[in-house]
């Protein structure tokens, strides 16, 4: 139970934080990207802040043998940059600069019911599945 | 931009530093909505679970934001809403093909100095502000 409910604090810390930090606001995402225009640093000072935190917690974390709760780390275990890193990245990118929301936040703007984001998240999920058939075909001859 | 604007920011990022390393410290885990989202639909019960509570959580926190700060959940941006449907097809479709976004890769991958999520950052920011070069700013 208190396994869960730290699942549950951690999904409302990661929520609040992106609404703290205005990361739900389309027109700062679209800004980060708009260096011919007028290019808005919010995301960049966001990033910072969060990639130093998560550095040095992740630091110290990571000299244990293991989580609080689990067995093992699960850390990604490919390495090497294949074609596909770049592809589904630049796939997203295009996305990402069409509509100016991400996953975590377009989540977060579900729950307080926006409506651009119950048009995006369920568009998302699609190509997450979408993603899931074409890889199963792909992989099976 | 304000110093307020700018101390909200460091603030939230702040917090969402800590949000993903509670999650590596707790459960081991990576804190990457779209592998948390993209498994929901191929994961076994139990590996399903915790990614629904960690998504109720999410939701949760966006409910009262909208209560509490409706202003944080306005798309006031220069493009028509059908956009919606194609944009939210590919960053689907990409996170999973290109195994993360801006959290996976962008914070997580970047805390731990990975090579292929500076790759990946580099790549969907790239790719982003051409598509932005091209359709036009927020405004």
């Amino acid at each position: 139970m208190i396994r869960l409910a730290t699942f549950f604090v951690i999904g409302m810390t990661l929520g609040t934080a992106l609404i703290v930090g205005s990361l739900t606001d389309p027109k700062v995402i679209i800004g980060v990207l708009d260096f011919a225009g007028q290019w808005d640093p919010t995301v960049i000072l966001f990033f910072a802040a969060a990639v130093t935190v998560t550095h040095h917690a992740y630091r110290w974390i990571l000299r244990k043998t293991k989580p609080v709760f689990g067995e093992a780390f699960h850390l990604p275990p490919v390495k090497r940059l294949t074609t596909r890193l770049f592809l589904g990245s630049a796939a997203f990118g295009v996305g990402w600069g069409l509509a100016g929301l991400c996953p975590g936040p377009a989540l977060t703007t579900l729950g307080s019911g926006a409506f651009h984001a119950w048009v995006f998240v369920p568009s998302m999920m699609a190509g997450m599945w979408l993603f899931r058939l074409w890889d199963r075909r792909r992989s099976t001859p | 931009m304000t110093l307020s604007h700018v101390c909200w920011t460091l603030a939230g990022g702040a917090l969402f530093g800590l949000g993903v390393s509670a999650l590596m410290w707790l459960h081991g885990r990576i804190a990457g909505f779209s592998g948390i989202c993209g498994d929901l639909l191929s994961a076994g019960r139990g590996e399903r679970q915790w990614r629904l509570v960690l998504l109720a959580g999410v939701l949760v926190a966006g409910l009262a934001g909208g209560v509490l700060h409706p202003e944080a959940f306005v798309y006031d941006v220069d493009r028509p809403s059908w956009v919606l449907v194609p944009a939210g097809l590919l960053v689907g479709f990409g996170t999973r093909y290109g195994c993360g976004c801006t959290s996976g890769h962008g914070i997580a991958g970047l805390a731990r100095l990975s090579l292929r999520s500076f790759a990946a950052t580099l790549t969907f920011m790239g790719v982003g502000a051409i598509v932005v070069a091209v359709v036009g700013g927020a405004r």
